[in-house]
């Protein structure tokens, strides 16, 4: 019956896989195509924004991978936070990356291409922030959906709430969430965790080193959300008694997460590959407990980092597999662990049995360090963005690599930074336009709540890149 | 800042960012960015604006939440109350049940059983829709309780008389601090059944006292009592009402339009209530952090109005179901929210402290002063110190182990007292209309110097004005005081509530312990002039 059952997995692994593998050729970017569903319900997609019609789109149909138009289905109501989610990590990113030579430009975006272009192919800074930038978006918006009430799945449902002690032990990363049950709402930022990792993460399966760096960005995203947002919760009731809980956000202000990680990008660690595997498996597993610890605070992390660093070592080597072949031998290799909790909540409702097995190592994919590019860097912890390769310098036109150029920017004159003219236009020289501005000023503030301003028009010097 | 990290060639990481520099980011006005036309001077304004974004954030992530979860959470209970009061409608429809409803004597006949039967199982329904998880424990559990309850009751076959009341009211709290002992330690979820148990335990001991003095003068049947326990009006969120009551609304002939009205009423409030409990006295509070006294006075009404909430929540209850409350106070707010469980506009602007603790949970007050002081003095079993004291200490145990809840009691029937004893001397001492009591208007005013009477030129009328509200404004300190001490810590998720204690302590050597001293000085005034 196992054997069977392990044969019926495989098979549908291997459906599963080969399918992903035969729509997308270019297995850079593998589990970034989701973002294509922020422009999902724009006009020049031609489908009216109601969810009933949404989920026919064939937009979501081309972005979405398989897994995660089950997870959509099946948590009704999230999609719209999806959405959401992805244009806020879209204004985020532009918003922080304003003045710089690349400006987080979603300008030519395809159907079927990426959305932030061919920059996603490079492993640089600036694809390490889209990556954290937007899995932090999807697990903030998806938190305050569910405070609000608009994920079915989440709020004040209690039928998955029962979840063992083990696996909350295992979640303990996740939100540092107390199993605080009863009225009142579960736990919005647990569920937000848990899903974007559920559905940010898909493609993504830590095999080779790319899909590690994004693996960690995406984690480091969360982690910035994890840090900002707070659940409160109160109880009401007779005299001190806690008959009714009510929960709440406190200061859930994106802006303040979009500021953090750009701090972190700003002082992004490069990582590489080690030179010798082995070894470099060795000093992991001596590492990892920093890691492992600060994820899992279990006492049985380092051992199973250990284990779980070995595995991908190995995958690591056998990149060029085909993914059906690797997916038999790490399954066959992964049966001798028949205890791993299952740590999820998610309401997958069919799924549940199907993943059983695989969730194991899904939690498993987590427990890597990344060795710093320069040995005597401190690896990169859990919040840090980290980078492969040296970003391109943006300054000309590329498309090839996806690159807009900073031709026509505007820029500062007087700034030294990048966003000063020198920089910005990468000496190229640039145009100098007296421009007549009507903007509100002289803004008084009225107690309470109002702003009145009058309207100038002010004489306005707009420098541009040539 | 490094902005030429994308010179090729060469890599520079600056890693010097360690696990925690993420933390010093300015929480300013940024959302004028977005829009192009930012404002000229935005850096005088930028505290003002902080403030606004602020509260706006605080609006969508704070009181929309909230208003949506009780919202989901009354509208079962509602919904549960208006169908048992429907059924039992019908039930006396078909069966042709006097209108006059049911007297005591045929609570337990077969004809009535039914009534019962609806309100035990609609309860029972809502206690199990609103407890949460594992909610077939948790009513199992109460279940268990009650059914020993029952048993404590049956003590009245064998004694009779007070003793018999008595020995179940001992009983009764005595087994609620078992429990607290036994079961608090075991179950994290006994702050929630708690409040339902401590219901149940009322009307208990009353129940006791009834049958012992005849008002009741046939035990209830088992049926009856569970119907009597687990009402759907009263077991989630309480109050307390009398067997007398519960028979005689079995069956709630009320008028649906003026149901639905105070209905509406209610919910309303009670929506504002929890918003300016979670939320808004919170941002108040740190709008007036520069004032230690607004502080505490916002903290603490966030306190307040978190009961406010319940009791709002409640009256809802009582006014889907039509039941009616105990006592006989007919006021023109009865007319407009129903059976008043709270009056929060005698909390918010106290004549007194004994007006403000008549007025937080007017049915619990009923219960003390009927069952515990009245019965104490009826059979005068001494001075009308013990009296005050047993029913300080029933009340202090009934509440279950909550050291601050003792506390706060105690502290306030201390101040309450010394103010009452006060303000009575100096009412007859000068004559005027100084007691704790609102004198009853201009016509049935003892005293001769009564403001109302006296008109609006008289200097004695604005003396008496003025004393009042000195008296007043001190009842609003004393409030913000003793609210500070049940600040219910919101429970971050990082860990548990920190410092509760550490919190009211240090709230009150801020305030340099000032209502204590006036609290003694009053007495000590009170024992100069007498």
């Amino acid at each position: 019956m196992d054997i069977s059952y392990i044969f019926v997995i495989s098979l549908m692994l291997a459906l599963c896989s080969s399918q992903a593998e035969s729509k997308q050729k270019s297995g850079r970017g593998r589990g970034s195509m989701w973002w294509g569903i922020a422009k999902v319900g724009e006009p020049n997609n031609m489908s009216p924004i109601t969810t009933g019609i949404m989920y026919m789109d064939p937009a979501i149909h081309s972005t979405l991978r398989r897994k995660q138009r089950r997870l959509v289905r099946d948590n009704p109501g999230v999609l719209g936070a999806l959405v959401k989610g992805a244009n806020l990590a879209i204004s985020e990113c532009q918003h922080q990356f304003r003045n710089r030579r690349w400006n987080c430009s979603t300008r030519n975006f395809l159907r079927g291409k990426n959305l932030f272009g061919k920059i996603v192919d490079r492993g640089c800074r600036e694809t390490g922030f889209i990556y954290a930038i937007t899995s932090a978006a999807v697990t903030h918006s998806i938190a305050r959906a569910c405070s609000e009430g608009t994920i079915e799945s989440c709020t004040c449902d209690y039928s998955h709430q029962s979840r063992s002690p083990q696996a909350n032990h295992q979640a303990g990363s996740v939100a540092g969430v107390r199993d605080w049950e009863w009225g009142g709402c579960s736990d919005n930022i647990g569920f937000g965790f848990k899903f974007s990792r559920e559905f940010v993460d898909t493609g993504e399966r830590g095999r080779n080193l790319r899909e590690k760096m994004n693996l960690h960005n995406n984690e480091a995203g969360r982690a910035h959300v994890q840090a900002e947002m707070r659940q409160e919760c109160k109880c009401h009731g007779m005299s001190g008694s806690c008959t009714v809980k009510t929960c709440w956000m406190r200061l859930a202000n994106f802006r303040v997460i979009g500021d953090n990680l750009k701090a972190r990008f700003d002082g992004a660690t490069r990582v590489q590959v080690s030179n010798s595997l082995r070894q470099s498996a060795n000093a992991v597993a001596v590492v990892s407990p920093n890691a492992a610890g600060s994820n899992s605070g279990g006492s049985n992390g380092l051992l199973q980092s250990a284990v779980s660093v070995y595995e991908d070592e190995e995958r690591m080597l056998n990149d060029h597999m085909p993914d059906l072949l690797l997916d038999n031998t790490h399954l066959s290799s992964k049966i001798h662990h028949p205890n791993m909790p299952s740590p999820n909540s998610l309401p997958m409702a069919g799924a549940r049995a199907r993943n059983g097995r695989r969730q194991g190592r899904k939690h498993n994919r987590y427990h890597f360090q990344l060795n710093p590019h320069n040995p005597e860097h401190k690896p990169p912890g859990s919040k840090d963005i980290v980078y492969l390769e040296p970003s391109p310098s943006f300054c000309e036109k590329n498309l090839r690599h996806g690159i807009l150029g900073t031709h026509g920017r505007q820029c500062n004159e007087t700034s030294l930074g990048v966003d000063g003219c020198g920089l910005m236009c990468c000496g190229r020289g640039y145009r100098r336009d007296e421009v007549v501005v009507v903007e509100r000023c002289a803004c008084t503030f009225h107690w309470c709540c109002e702003v009145k301003c009058k309207l100038c028009r002010t004489k306005k010097v707009i420098y541009t890149c040539l | 800042m490094d902005y030429n990290y994308y010179d090729e060639g060469e890599d520079i990481d600056y890693i010097e960012f360690g696990e925690d520099s993420g933390g010093d980011i300015d929480y300013g006005f940024h959302s004028g960015h977005n829009q192009g036309n930012f404002y000229s001077d935005a850096a005088a304004e930028g505290k003002e604006f902080a403030v606004m974004d602020r509260l706006v954030q605080n609006l969508e992530a704070c009181v929309q939440p909230s208003l949506l979860q009780v919202a989901k959470y009354v509208t079962p209970m509602l919904g549960l109350c208006l169908i048992g009061r429907l059924l039992c409608l019908l039930y006396a429809m078909k069966r042709r049940l006097p209108p006059a409803g049911v007297s005591l004597r045929d609570a337990n006949s077969i004809v009535v059983a039914p009534l019962h039967l609806i309100h035990a199982t609609t309860g029972l329904i809502l206690l199990y829709a609103t407890l949460g998880q594992r909610m077939g424990e948790r009513v199992g559990l109460l279940l268990i309780l009650s059914t020993l309850g029952y048993l404590m009751l049956q003590l009245v076959r064998v004694y009779s008389g007070k003793r018999a009341a008595t020995s179940i009211a001992v009983l009764t709290i005595g087994s609620q601090f078992l429990y607290e002992l036994a079961i608090w330690r075991q179950r994290s979820d006994w702050p929630q059944l708690r409040g339902v148990q401590m219901v149940v335990n009322m009307k208990l001991i009353s129940l006791g006292f009834d049958l012992a003095s005849g008002q009741v003068p046939r035990m209830p049947g088992p049926l009856a009592y569970l119907g009597y326990m687990y009402s759907p009006a009263t077991c989630a969120l309480g109050p307390w009402i009398s067997y007398g009551r519960y028979v005689e609304c079995l069956v709630a002939r009320g008028k649906w339009l003026l149901t639905l009205r105070q209905l509406v009423l209610n919910m309303l409030l009670c929506l504002l209530a929890v918003a300016v409990s979670n939320c808004l006295a919170h941002a108040l509070g740190e709008l007036a952090s520069d004032s230690h006294f607004l502080l505490m006075y916002t903290e603490a009404l966030g306190v307040r109005s978190s009961h406010y909430f319940v009791s709002f929540m409640a009256q809802a209850l009582l006014v889907s179901s039509g039941q009616a409350l105990d006592g006989e106070s007919k006021e023109l707010d009865e007319g407009l929210l129903g059976p008043l469980v709270t009056r929060p506009w005698q909390i918010e602007w106290p004549r007194s402290l004994s007006v403000l603790v008549r007025s937080w949970n007017i049915p619990m007050h009923e219960w003390l002063k009927h069952y515990i002081y009245g019965g104490f003095k009826e059979h005068n079993l001494g001075h009308t110190f013990w009296a005050v004291l047993c029913t300080y200490v029933v009340s202090s145990l009934l509440h279950g182990m909550d050291l601050r809840i003792y506390l706060v009691l105690l502290f306030l029937a201390i101040f309450a007292e010394s103010e009452r004893l006060l303000r009575r001397h100096l009412a007859s001492l000068l004559d005027a209309c100084l007691a704790a009591g609102q004198c009853k208007g201009p016509d049935s005013c003892r005293s001769s110097r009564c403001p109302r009477r006296l008109g609006w030129t008289s200097a004695w009328g604005w003396l008496v004005r003025l004393t009042n509200l000195i008296f007043t404004l001190v009842a609003i300190f004393h409030l913000a005081y003793l609210g500070i001490v049940l600040l219910n810590e919101t429970l971050n998720l990082d860990g548990s509530p920190v410092g509760e204690v550490e919190s009211f302590v240090w709230h009150w050597s801020e305030a340099g312990y000032l209502s204590h001293y006036i609290g003694f000085g009053m007495f000590l005034l009170y024992l100069f002039i007498s």
